[in-house]
């Protein structure tokens, strides 16, 4: 009987060891996203006048997942509806670090135009920049 | 004339000697029924009072019982048939003379029903039972991959090491695992959580093939696969053994030792295990990176008897890890070395903490069970970055109470109520379910009687389930980095009855018809109520649906089996219906250019066949011919094809058996080719499989040495190395085919 306790309880406690010992939790960083500046580029809020055209460029470099996908979305004026102008899955070869650069046509209208640059990683963390243009 | 002389003596000595004892006492022989010989060593068991023994050199055997009352008495010989029978045991000596007949080909093995032992015959269920030892023989990676080798039964598989069962084509919150009497719940709400159990320590499995609610209530609507512990050392003995197995493909190892020991009062046991794979190679020798896994599991179990009560604890640690991949192209990664068991890359980690107490209370013409139990499941997953995102706690508490009054040998009432509690409490950065409470109460009743030449069984069964979201926070990360998505706490009630109603007719000879009509339900599980972001490693957007109605299916399933002395025949079809049948559909929304993907529900429909021959010469008594198919369709109510639905199969065994050859015994060698037709009605979202075929063989036996026994046996699967997908391989759509060869050898050494 004695040795049927002493059994039990040397499982009970390399259980217990092997339960406690914890492991380093994911910090969930998202993806480091910055407009490229300079010459042709956009990188800021911008007042336009109407069918007028500039270009942004973003870098998006890892920081712990690899990227997965590249989505640009605008919403027109007050709208909180967006629309998807460019959606693009990344390969194998750009989940490191990958550059892209669009064209934007201002409307032939005035108000205001509301561009979302989202880079999202394979663990789900996105990273978005925004730019505000105001057509007159 | 000597063998009679000493059975009268033995009778009468124990006759006697309990007389002035005044013990409660089972004493019988066990007879062949073709020449009336004795059956020496045949093993002989009441299983509800965890009692076993061992008939001796003259096939007789005594046990004592703790008090009158009806019993299950079985009796296992390799190479008979099993008996089982309910047997009177008085107040003080019961004798029983017990014959059986020598047929290796048709067992008629012991099923356990909800908490009661029957033949296989005397059940409206279909149940199919595989011994562990068999698995191993066949050289299966895991519990899952070996059970997938019976008709109707499959694997849902990502990598080698991450399985879970699938039964008649459905898996996950649709079937019920019971472990150690009691649900066992792995967070089975995802493709990807496998069922994460290893063989050690399991003596067989049982597969209840369709609902059966009416006993294990919620979840068990595929039906259920009941995971039974090696059994206690016979009375009086203590036994130890040591096994391990090698396998070539994953150059893995599993080894185990576990000793045991059983007096009349009190009965323990423990057993250690470690298993450790590499990742696999596929048909083409192409290394699949990070599909490895190994962990380790360590069982203990104490009983003991008292008046009437018989007590049995079971303990049960197991931690695994399993490697995966998240996309196709990291198999292309950096490789480390071929033999790494590293958990470096992403990796899903299970600790499972697991306790129960089963009690049996014999009153007076009666019983009365108690089972309590506690399982503690904490699933941490690194998905990729730098440590674990997802971390969930998930304890279970159970409470089975369940009345037998076995009215006379043939009528059998049961009364119960099953009751549980469990919450799931994250701890990790990343939530993709809520916290949450859910608690089920649940009563049934159950009659089972037996008539001369059939079986009638039937119950109903009330449901209340609950389920409580707590503020967790918000989903999927948001916060600092992300936009992200607050939970909302929500109270859900579901009532539900189902029921089953079966009959099984049997002529004792030749035939055995089971006609079985049975109902399931589950509530939505928490991903289906509460999602509500991007799912990691996938491109979708999933989104739950508070106001989903509890699913629930019924099911009408006919099988026929005719048996003679030269071949036996099998067939099985069933509908399943489907009401509320829950299901993601893609939405044409999108979020950030993820399609949104909603759970839905609609009415859907599977329908199967299994069927098969054995064939087993009398006159050619080693050699087993056995063919078996099945195949299935499922549909929704407007006629989409179902996902994840099992291609067709027809497994083919031939198996050559001989009893002794030289030293040797039990020796064995099958050869097995298994067809797998192509998959050509997938789900929408699904790509069709093409047909494949493997071969498979094995060889082995036993070499006793004194008391002891030297067990070895070899394996090979998929022997041709054949490249190819399996419709439910989740790998599939990452371009990775299934494994190749895989060379096993298993080697178990019995110590008595």
């Amino acid at each position: 009987m004695r040795n049927i306790k002493i059994i039990f309880s040397l499982i009970i406690v390399t259980a217990l060891l092997i339960c406690c010992k914890k492991k380093k939790t994911d910090a969930h960083v998202p993806p480091n996203v910055v407009f490229k500046t300079g010459g042709i580029y956009t990188s800021g809020d911008k007042t336009l006048n109407k069918k007028d055209t500039i270009t942004v460029g973003i870098t998006a470099t890892k920081t712990e997942d690899d990227l997965k996908s590249y989505n640009v979305s605008y919403y027109y004026d007050a709208t909180t509806t967006s629309t998807t102008f460019y959606n693009y899955v990344l390969t194998a070869g750009e989940a490191t670090s990958y550059s892209n650069d669009i064209k934007i046509i201002a409307r032939n209208q005035t108000g205001t135009e509301k561009w979302v640059f989202s880079v999202v990683d394979r663990d789900g963390n996105i990273t978005q920049k925004t730019i505000v243009l105001t057509v007159q | 004339m000597t063998i009679y002389l000493k059975k009268i003596f033995f009778f009468t000595l124990i006759s006697l000697s309990n007389l002035l004892l005044a013990q409660t006492k089972l004493i019988g022989s066990v007879t062949e029924f073709t020449n009336n010989k004795p059956v020496a060593f045949a093993l002989v068991a009441i299983p509800e009072l965890n009692i076993q023994t061992q008939t001796d050199s003259l096939g007789l055997f005594s046990i004592n019982t703790i008090a009158k009352g009806y019993y299950q008495l079985q009796v296992i010989k390799y190479g008979y048939t099993h008996f089982t029978n309910i047997i009177f045991v008085s107040d003080s000596i019961t004798t029983t003379n017990i014959y059986i007949k020598p047929n290796a080909n048709y067992l008629n093995e012991v099923v356990i029903y909800g908490n009661q032992e029957s033949k296989k015959s005397e059940t409206a269920n279909t149940i199919d039972v595989l011994d562990a030892q068999t698995m191993r023989q066949m050289g299966a990676l895991s519990l899952s991959d070996g059970i997938a080798k019976l008709p109707g039964v499959n694997q849902l598989n990502t990598g080698a090491g991450i399985s879970k069962p699938v039964i008649r084509g459905l898996f996950g919150n649709r079937i019920q695992t019971v472990l150690l009497g009691m649900r066992f719940d792995n967070q089975q709400w995802q493709d990807e959580h496998g069922l994460g159990l290893s063989d050690i320590g399991v003596d067989r499995i049982e597969i209840i093939k369709g609902p059966s609610s009416l006993f294990y209530g919620s979840e068990a609507m595929g039906g259920v696969l009941n995971i039974i512990n090696e059994k206690n050392a016979p009375v009086g003995k203590t036994q130890a053994d040591v096994s391990s197995s090698f396998f070539s493909n994953t150059y893995g190892y599993a080894i185990d030792a576990g000793v045991k020991r059983s007096t009349q009062k009190i009965n323990w046991g423990v057993r250690l295990g470690n298993e450790s794979h590499a990742d696999y190679s596929d048909g083409n020798n192409n290394r699949i990176l990070n599909s490895r896994f190994g962990g380790y599991v360590a069982k203990a179990t104490f009983g003991f008897k008292h008046k009437r009560w018989i007590n049995e604890n079971n303990y049960q640690f197991a931690k695994n890890n399993f490697g995966f991949l998240m996309d196709a192209y990291q198999v292309f990664d950096t490789p480390d070395d071929r033999l790494s068991r590293s958990f470096e890359r992403p990796h899903h980690t299970v600790l499972i903490n697991m306790f129960t107490t089963q009690n049996t209370f014999l009153l007076k013409a009666s019983k009365l069970k108690l089972n309590f139990g506690f399982h503690s499941n904490n699933r941490q997953e690194q998905e990729g970055a730098s440590g674990i995102s997802l971390d969930m706690i998930l304890n279970t508490y159970t409470g089975l109470i369940n009345y037998t009054k076995n009215f006379n040998t043939s009528t059998q009432l049961v009364i119960g109520s099953q009751n549980q509690y469990q919450s799931n409490l994250n701890i990790g950065s990343r939530i993709i379910v809520p916290n949450a409470n859910l608690f089920e109460s649940s009563v049934f009743t159950y009659l089972k009687k037996q008539f001369k030449y059939a079986v009638f069984e039937g119950g109903v069964r009330y449901d209340y389930k609950n389920i409580t979201t707590l503020a967790t926070g918000v989903l999927n990360i948001g916060g600092t980095y992300n936009p992200g998505v607050n939970i909302i706490p929500t109270y859900k009630n579901y009532n539900t009855v189902n029921g089953a109603l079966g009959l099984s007719i049997f002529d004792t000879k030749h035939l055995n018809i089971k006609l079985n009509a049975s109902s399931g339900y589950r509530g939505p599980n928490l991903a289906e109520l509460s999602s509500n972001g991007l799912h990691e490693g996938s491109l979708r957007y999933e989104l739950g649906n508070i106001n989903l109605k509890v699913e629930q299916n019924i099911c009408t399933d006919t099988y026929a089996e005719y048996y003679n002395t030269e071949f036996t025949l099998f067939g099985a079809a069933y509908i399943n219906h489907f009401f509320n049948y829950i299901y993601l559909q893609p939405s044409n929304d999108d979020y950030l250019g993820f399609r949104i993907y909603n759970y839905i529900q609609k009415d859907a429909t599977l329908q199967g066949a299994e069927g098969g021959i054995k064939i087993h010469p009398s006159k050619l008594k080693f050699i087993t011919l056995q063919s078996a198919y099945s195949g299935i369709i499922g549909k929704t109510s407007n006629n989409e094809y179902l996902p994840f639905i099992p291609a067709q199969k027809v497994n083919s065994t031939l198996k050559l058996n001989a009893n002794t050859l030289n030293k040797f015994k039990n020796l064995f060698l099958t050869i097995g080719y298994d067809y797998v037709l192509g998959q050509n009605t997938p789900n929408q979202f699904e790509t069709i499989t093409a047909a494949y075929s493997l071969v498979n063989a094995s060889i082995g036996g036993e070499l006793p040495f004194s008391k002891n026994k030297f067990t070895i046996s070899l394996a090979g699967n998929n022997l041709l190395s054949t490249a190819y997908y399996d419709h439910l391989s989740r790998f599939k759509y990452f371009g990775i085919y299934n494994i190749g060869r895989s060379i096993s050898i298993n080697l178990k050494f019995n110590f008595n």
